[in-house]
């Protein structure tokens, strides 16, 4: 388990928690070099059936093994006080599963995404 | 089997064996999770498990009614919520022959003179893959 993760906002209706060493660069909308990511880049609320409208404001994110991800915003850093709280793998059709638990704390919850298993249903 | 709690399911009633009851506690709707089984209305965290709650229209052919309660459960240390609502204790439940709705549920007569089916609760976790 990661300690501390990197929060990404989805079709304006929940959160994605990323371990933070999967994330290598965070672009935002207008920086220069959005463009030669944008065509293969995964939309993230495509994919996970929760509309295809383009994310505002919209970041892209870079990842370690070299995908991009399209998303709404990056909501913030969480590297303390939040309960990691395992999903049954039963309880998901995707092999392996794309969520492996929730965040969760005060301030709200995540789903804490296995990057590779997310990707494989693009 | 020794005393049950009474639950409203849809247009069900559900014996449920004490013994796998956990917790009654205020409806919440649960997270909902893309790419989930039918079986799986949403997630309800608590106490550091993210518990898996049952769509009871998917798994026990209830009609859909707004929940009162989450009636939670615990098999094997397993954790499996269900909506419901006007959760009752029953101190016993006897035989009343065959079941009356046809649903093979098991018709049981209550202390009341109602009739509830009795849930099979390691046949219910088994249809979700959870045991």
């Amino acid at each position: 388990m990661a300690d501390s993760w990197i929060l990404v906002g989805v079709a304006g209706r929940s959160t994605l928690a990323l371990p933070f060493p999967e994330v290598v660069r965070i672009l935002h909308r207008g920086d220069s070099d959005w463009g030669p990511h944008r065509p293969s880049a995964l939309h993230l609320a495509r994919i996970l059936g929760w509309g295809s409208e383009e994310p505002r404001p919209g970041v892209l994110l870079l990842l370690a093994d070299g995908k991009a991800w399209l998303a709404d915003d990056v909501v913030r850093p969480a590297s303390s006080g939040w309960d990691y709280l395992p999903i049954p793998a039963a309880c998901l059709r995707t092999k392996p599963p794309w969520a492996r638990a929730i965040l969760r704390s005060g301030q709200g919850h995540a789903f804490v995404v296995d990057a590779r298993a997310l990707e494989a249903l693009s | 089997m020794k005393g049950a709690l009474l639950l409203a399911v849809g247009n069900l009633r559900l014996a449920v064996p004490m013994a796998a009851v956990e917790a009654v506690v205020p409806w919440e709707p649960p997270l909902e999770l893309p790419h989930a089984q039918p079986w799986l209305a949403g997630l309800y965290p608590r106490l550091g498990e993210a518990v898996p709650v049952l769509n009871p229209a998917r798994v026990l052919g209830a009609a859909e009614e707004a929940p009162e309660v989450l009636l939670l459960l615990r098999l094997d240390g397993r954790p499996l919520a269900i909506p419901g609502r006007e959760p009752r204790r029953s101190g016993g439940l006897v035989p009343a022959g065959e079941p009356s709705d046809g649903s093979g549920n098991g018709g049981r007569r209550t202390g009341d003179g109602g009739e509830a089916g009795e849930m099979d609760v390691e046949a219910l976790y088994s249809a979700c893959g959870l045991r």
